[in-house]
């Protein structure tokens, strides 16, 4: 086990190496770093200037190794348009994106654990449709126009929750269920499958013939075997969020990661970008490792030798 | 004592075919037989034969769609679900993959365990002690209880799959295949397990296979099964030695001898067995037999007596016989 995981966290610097790698070409993207961060009619030699006092002057790889030397530390460098410590940015906003992250979460599986069980115990009839419909249409649905549609029914039509900002439990209703319908129909959509798929097997067979109440059945011996899938998704999910739900956010103006690097790149605020797309990165990479360890708890077929 | 009687037991599948049509497959069409005390049948036939159906509708696994089952004189064909409950103490079932039947996240104990307190047979420490018990008759160690399945060998699982069925302490067990998925060595273990048991218990098995080999050394009778319907039943000697029904002459003709130069008849059946869902008129098994004519395409035969319980299915019973499956008989014995 241990063995395992020490393996896994070789494999995540491995990864990591290579985001910063990415990371720091950022600063290439467009060519020239210097015409990225200064408007089109500077004079040359203040362009100059400019340049060789942030070290573009220098050898690729000696502005990578100070770029790494940085990031290790958490210094991504200073905010062109806030001029401040780029991290402490993104950090200030952290909270707010683990906050809606957490609810769409948890609104997601309130809706999908019943949706896909009460589909799977009855498929094929009515309800299974109504529900699987709910789903498709769930999973189908753009974000951004559940978003608007929710702000404009429940926020602006009927004025039952606030549309923006960020305060009370109300002002998070909208957009957590907005980023968390997808969530559930995927979620509710594969644990039907999965369920009726359980439900065929000889051991549920077994179960029946023991005498166990069909409820109990579906309960206790099919949902523990559907569920690994549903972690899956899930953490998928989480690793991707906590970048920031960047149209969620920016709708209802949400103060978080999301909406805070869509203005950084609208600003060319390259810091804020890179420490963003490095703290994204480094939380996919550790959602991904702690799901595996999860797996091995969740199903004792699954050893990492 | 007849521990189970079946009198016209019908299992059919709907199938939807085109929009507003449906058709049935009649995977159990009209059967009957019965399970003494203490005594194993065996159940014959290919694949899709409706063996297993079978095997699941006795249990109401699967809800028959009309006959019934009598279960120690008592008709279990119709009660509710809620009350079957209370017959599932004296009626298990093994089934054919040991594997696919255990809970794959569930502790052996957890599984064995978990019909000890449905049927509040025991809890606590007395079903600690009760699933050691289980363990330790089939032949495992008790810490095997702390153990997955998928820590163990075929043959393994199969014995926690015995283990299970026997917690409550069954009178009746219908072993579907029991030993199909196993290696050879190993399904004469469980062939002399489920013996041991049966004598040590008193039970009854209803014993579910295609391998005549295999039935030969536990079954005292057999029924032979064809496309959903028992084509022939009688005492495993009598199908050995004198087989009445082309299709029983086909199946023993398969089985494999030891001694390579035994003289046999070989029937092989050529083509499938025919789509249940538009079963051949007359005899079922016409469109295979060589010796099939206008007769069995008009008429169905019935199961008859033919001899003392011996009851076939066939128009031409009586010129079927004379060839003996001597040879076969004796090798499977010794």
């Amino acid at each position: 086990m241990s063995k395992s995981l020490l393996r896994k966290l070789r494999n995540a610097l491995i990864v990591l190496f290579g985001v910063s790698l990415i990371v720091f070409m950022l600063m290439y993207l467009s060519g020239d770093p210097i015409a990225l961060l200064l408007p089109m009619d500077t004079a040359p030699e203040v362009a100059e200037a400019m340049r060789e006092s942030l070290g573009f002057n220098d050898p690729l790889y000696i502005q990578y190794f100070r770029f790494l030397s940085g990031a290790v530390r958490g210094d991504f460098g200073n905010s062109l348009h806030h001029n401040q410590p780029a991290m402490g940015l993104i950090i200030e906003r952290m909270p707010a994106t683990i906050e809606l992250t957490l609810a769409s979460v948890l609104i997601a599986l309130a809706i999908a654990v019943p949706l896909g069980l009460v589909t799977a115990v009855f498929s094929n009839t009515i309800i299974d449709y109504i529900g699987s419909i709910l789903a498709l249409i769930g999973q189908s649905m753009p974000v951004f126009w559940l978003g608007l549609m929710l702000l404009y029914v429940a926020g602006v039509k009927y004025r039952l929750l606030p549309i923006t900002g960020r305060g009370t439990w109300q002002h998070l209703l909208l957009p957590a269920f907005t980023v968390g319908a997808y969530t559930a129909a995927t979620i509710a959509r594969m644990l039907r499958s999965r369920m009726i798929e359980i439900m065929q097997q000889d051991y549920i067979k077994t179960a029946r013939a023991k005498g166990v109440r069909h409820k109990w059945i579906v309960l206790k011996h099919a949902l523990r075997n559907a569920v690994l899938p549903v972690i899956t998704i899930l953490a998928l999910q989480l690793g991707t969020l906590l970048g920031g739900a960047v149209i969620t956010e920016t709708i209802f103006a949400w103060p978080g990661v999301g909406r805070f690097m869509l203005q950084a790149i609208q600003n060319r605020d390259i810091a804020i970008v890179q420490a963003g797309v490095f703290i994204l990165a480094v939380s996919i990479v550790f959602i991904n490792i702690f799901t595996d360890v999860i797996y091995t708890v969740l199903d004792p077929r699954i050893r990492y030798e | 004592m007849r521990i189970l009687e079946v009198k016209g037991l019908k299992k059919y599948f709907p199938v939807k075919i085109g929009l507003n049509k449906t058709a049935y497959v009649k995977a159990i069409d009209n059967i009957d037989f019965f399970v003494n005390e203490k005594e194993t049948l065996g159940l014959v036939g290919e694949s899709g034969s409706g063996k297993s159906t079978t095997g699941m509708a006795i249990l109401r696994l699967l809800e028959p769609t009309s006959g019934e089952i009598l279960f120690n004189g008592k008709n279990i064909t119709k009660i509710k679900q809620r009350e079957m409950q209370k017959h599932r103490k004296d009626m298990q079932i093994v089934f054919q993959d040991p594997f696919a039947s255990l809970n794959p996240r569930w502790k052996i104990g957890k599984t064995i365990g978990e019909a000890l307190e449905i049927h509040k047979i025991a809890k606590g420490k007395d079903k600690q002690r009760r699933i050691d018990e289980l363990l330790d008759i089939v032949g495992l160690p008790s810490e095997s209880k702390n153990r997955f399945p998928h820590e163990f060998s075929g043959g393994q699982r199969q014995r926690i799959g015995i283990a299970r069925a026997l917690a409550v302490n069954p009178k009746f067990i219908v072993c579907d295949e029991p030993v199909s998925a196993l290696d050879v060595s190993v399904q004469a273990q469980i062939i002399n397990l489920l013996n041991d048991l049966k004598e040590e218990f008193g039970l009854s098995y209803l014993f579910i296979a295609h391998d005549l080999g295999v039935v030969r050394q536990i079954c005292d009778r057999l029924a032979v099964m064809y496309l959903g319907k028992i084509v022939e039943i009688a005492s495993t000697e009598d199908i050995f030695l004198k087989p009445k029904h082309p299709y029983t002459k086909a199946l023993l003709s398969a089985v494999p001898v030891a001694d390579p130069l035994a003289k046999r008849e070989e029937i092989i059946l050529s083509g499938e067995m025919p789509n249940p869902i538009s079963p051949p008129t007359g005899c079922g098994f016409r469109t295979r037999c060589h010796m099939a004519t206008d007769l069995c395409v008009d008429s169905r035969p019935n199961l008859e007596q033919i001899d003392n319980d011996h009851q076939v299915a066939c128009h031409y019973s009586d010129k079927i016989g004379g060839r003996k499956n001597v040879e076969i008989f004796a090798a499977q014995t010794t």
